[in-house]
């Protein structure tokens, strides 16, 4: 029990701190690190915007100045260096670079065909040693269509056929070649897991377990166990050798890799989990196996639970009103976001859908809207969270990203008026700084290569 | 007897079990007639026995009449979804409770779902408190190009759903279509045609008729009003090229047809406004999320109206068909006029689906399907304070908000002791 306490303990602080501090990092090179690079960008000022700073803040006639890829200062009567250049904000809103938690852009991108179908690796119920990252496609088209939506920063995740689905990354929305072009600097990889009905339906539509719910505790249970014991054996190993001992060096396992990483908390656990019941055991499991459970997702029932998440410091990835197409989303309402929000819990919209990532802001305001209806009275600076600062908390990557505060990523969004309305528009999106989507200017609206020549893209503009 | 909409429940109270002989006047709205009187900023309307009789301003009140203040509210007619399995499917993923699908071949444009719906279903309470009045419930068939018949229905909750039954014939064409027939959209334009060969043997009323085409004489029959133009023909259909081919068509029989889906419709919008076909589409979705969508854009609604093309909205959806006016407000937000937008989503279906003499608009004569928002009805921050149906205020409460304030109230013994 004190052992397991103190892995916790352990792991909370490392993924409180956003540290890679995992020792077989420090033994090995990333693979398939990050090389992406921002665009080109010029120091500006940003004046007489509404400023929704993602951390609670709204500032009225206020200012926003970024140089050198960084947000340099938020307030008002700010000082431009005489090289920045002044854009007059008035009657536009500014709020950080939207973040979504739950995305398949690239993994299942349009066109959705069998040839790109690249998200569910459903051989076996636990396949933690497939990276999403390596089945991104840069090339969809969706990216764009996600950055001309305000989204700047998104987390790529496997699907949820199995148990345990493999690594998540966690992406910049830049137009690139590659995917590590696009990857986000020092963000930490992430777990895919999944509860309840898809993995007892994927396996045990072929006799294989898991087939009940019951299959699906064993099965994750299982993993866990042979994680723990591989992680000791390479701790005993690093822990002999650093002491100048011969040990033997255990063999390497990709997936086993993968949990061990997470026991050491280096990577986050985003879990898949629609049913209140089911997130219980869930945190019970990540109790007895010593990690931290950072998100869980799709996860309609959280308003029944949502002082428990509160004290366990959990978030919950949800969307704003969909319920009812499988029966563990029957009990979904519009007011969960709220409910989960005015728990003191950590609420995030998620979209996981190419259409839905566009509109994010517009989720957040059906969900705002539904909550102040029930009765709370819930402010646009605080529904904004759940869309910026949330998502990136639950990702590892707020201290780079997610609010406007100087020092901080400039990923940002200039909107045409009050994002909380279906008819607002981001009129330009910024980010670290370089100016990447501009509604009024085809020459900041990129077309992908599979469009090119085919698409009414071009001809729209 | 004055009545402020906070006291709105108050109100259900008193109406419930009143269906008839029962007279209602909601006064000073801004009300959206999408009728001749356009909108009135101050308006009022009168309904007798669930029908309006009078949309007007400073209309007198009388004796016996309940009067509700709806000052500073929104009124539209109740929304209608073009496209849903309302009534017909409860959980998407448990088949026992899904009745517009079938992989049924020997059933084609005859498979008529009135009979199936279910008004009990959790679906009719969520979306009415919602806003939504009427919808097209629709079948879907994975193995005949012909789906089936769809009827008109109303989301009140007196067991009594139809409102017109078999009012339209679907059809599959585009790669759907293709890959039911057999592998290629020019098959699929065989069979359409040889299905056409024996409409017209069998109008011409030979005794003896006995189809050529792979369907049955009773989907013949389910498709003659089809073939006189009586019902439309709703075709789904994205491809420029495949949306002429089925101009075509329609053009040869003169027939009645609505194009569902339509994602590139905009590329050959004059020639779909000069036949005089609907467009019933989701303005929301603008991926190039196949081959035959690549066309896809986000203002294409704006583009088919200015050419003259008549839009019906839909989401898709059904367990949350209502959010169909979101669809509408990201139309608004790319460039549609407001009120075709609204158009779109009450008197358009009402008109092509064959029902605009009782519903769609805010008239003199037609059902009381009334709205009361506490705002603009495309904006997604706005919600409706309460439904009329036919005249009948509904209970604003479905298992959701049931659910809701269960966990909202909760007390000390465990939550399932509360109702």
């Amino acid at each position: 029990m004190r052992n397991s306490l103190s892995i916790l303990l352990a792991s909370l602080l490392l993924v409180a701190c956003g540290q890679q501090t995992g020792e077989t990092n420090v033994s090995r090179p990333e693979p398939f690190a990050s090389t992406y690079q921002p665009m080109a960008s010029e120091a500006t000022l940003f004046t007489n915007a509404t400023i929704l700073t993602g951390n609670g803040e709204r500032l009225d006639n206020a200012s926003i100045l970024i140089a050198d890829n960084k947000i340099v200062a938020v307030g008002s009567e700010l000082q431009a260096p005489v090289s920045a250049k002044t854009i007059d904000a008035s009657g536009r809103w500014i709020t950080p670079g939207l973040i979504d938690n739950h995305s398949h852009l690239g993994v299942y991108p349009s066109p959705g065909v069998k040839s790109t179908a690249d998200g569910n690796e459903m051989t076996t119920p636990d396949t933690a040693n497939v990276w999403a990252e390596h089945s991104v496609w840069p090339q969809d088209p969706g990216f764009h269509y996600a950055r001309a939506g305000g989204v700047t920063s998104m987390q790529i995740l496997p699907g949820s056929g199995n148990l345990i689905g493999g690594r998540g990354v966690v992406l910049k929305n830049v137009p690139a070649i590659s995917m590590m072009d696009m990857k986000f600097p020092g963000a930490p990889h992430s777990l895919k897991m999944a509860c309840g009905e898809n993995p007892k339906r994927v396996y045990g539509t072929r006799k294989v377990s898991p087939m009940t719910r019951m299959g699906n505790m064993a099965g994750f249970r299982k993993s866990w166990v042979e994680a723990t014991e591989y992680r000791e054996a390479w701790d005993e190993y690093y822990a002999a050798t650093s002491r100048g001992e011969k040990a033997d060096k255990p063999a390497r396992d990709l997936r086993l890799d993968t949990l061990a990483e997470v026991l050491r908390g280096n990577i986050n656990i985003h879990n898949h989990c629609y049913r209140a019941d089911e997130m219980l055991q869930m945190i019970a499991l990540s109790k007895e196996f010593g990690y931290k459970i950072a998100s869980f997702h799709h996860a309609v029932e959280s308003y029944k639970i949502s002082e428990k998440l509160a004290e366990e410091g959990i978030c919950s990835s949800m969307w704003s009103d969909w319920w009812g197409f499988k029966l563990e989303a029957y009990d979904g309402i519009k007011e969960n976001i709220s409910m989960v929000d005015q728990a003191g819990a950590c609420a995030i919209v998620h979209s996981d859908s190419g259409v839905g990532i566009q509109h994010l802001n517009q989720d957040a305001a059906k969900a705002m809207a539904s909550g102040n209806k029930a009765g709370y009275q819930i402010t646009e600076q605080q529904a904004i969270s759940w869309i910026t600062s949330n998502p990136a908390k639950s990702m590892g990557i707020y201290d780079k990203t997610g609010s406007l505060e100087a020092g901080k990523m400039a990923d940002l969004v200039v909107w045409n008026g009050n994002p909380f309305s279906v008819y607002t528009l981001a009129d330009q999106v910024y980010i670290d700084g370089a100016l990447t989507y501009d509604r009024q200017d085809p020459g900041f609206q990129p077309v992908s290569d599979y469009e090119l020549g085919m698409s009414s893209q071009e001809a729209a503009q | 007897m004055m009545i402020h909409i906070r006291q709105i429940l108050l109100l259900v109270l008193l109406l419930s079990g009143v269906t008839h002989a029962e007279t209602i006047l909601i006064k000073n709205a801004t009300v959206h007639t999408v009728g001749i009187q356009g909108t009135l900023d101050k308006g009022d309307i009168l309904i007798v026995d669930g029908k309006i009789t009078t949309v007007g301003t400073e209309i007198p009140s009388a004796e016996g009449v309940t009067v509700i203040d709806a000052a500073g509210k929104v009124i539209t007619p109740g929304l209608m979804n073009a496209k849903t399995a309302l009534g017909l499917v409860e959980v998407s993923a448990i088949d026992a409770t899904v009745d517009h699908r079938t992989g049924e071949k020997d059933y084609s444009a005859s498979f008529s779902v009135a009979g199936a719906i279910n008004p009990n279903s959790t679906l009719f309470a969520h979306n009415r408190i919602n806003g939504l009045t009427r919808v097209m419930v629709v079948p879907d068939s994975n193995k005949n190009l012909f789906s089936g018949l769809g009827s008109l229905i109303k989301l009140s909750d007196d067991m009594q759903p139809v409102v017109i039954a078999d009012n339209a014939v679907y059809l599959n064409y585009g790669a759907r279509g293709a890959r039911i027939a057999g592998g290629s959209r020019a098959l699929a334009l065989l069979k359409i045609k040889e299905v056409f060969n024996d409409l017209q043997i069998y109008s011409d009323g030979a005794d003896d008729f006995k189809p050529k085409s792979s369907l049955k004489k009773r989907d013949i029959k389910a498709l003659s009003p089809v073939f006189k133009g009586e019902i439309p023909l709703v075709v789904s259909v994205h491809q420029a090229s495949d949306i002429l081919a089925m101009i075509a068509l329609k053009q040869q029989y003169s027939l009645k047809m609505i194009f569902a889906g339509a994602e590139e419709a905009w590329m050959v919008a004059d020639k779909i406004a000069a036949a005089g076909i609907a467009v019933m589409m989701d303005p929301y979705t603008n991926l190039p999320g196949n081959f035959e969508s690549i066309g896809n854009r986000i203002d294409s609604a704006t583009l088919l109206h200015r050419a003259g093309v008549e839009l019906i909205f839909t989401n898709g959806s059904s367990h949350n068909a209502y959010v169909v006016r979101q669809s509408a407000g990201n139309a608004v937000a790319h460039g549609l006029p407001w009120d075709a937008a609204l158009a779109a989503i009450t008197s358009n279906p009402a008109k092509w689906f064959g029902l605009a003499d009782q519903y769609g608009t805010l008239e003199a004569g037609m059902d009381a399907d009334i709205v009361i928002w506490d705002g603009d009805p495309l904006e997604v921050t706005t919600s409706a304070d309460q439904v009329f149906i036919q005249g009948k205020a509904v209970e604003m409460v479905s298992r959701q908000t049931r659910l809701r304030d269960r966990y909202l109230n909760k007390g000390n013994s465990p939550a399932a002791y509360s109702r």
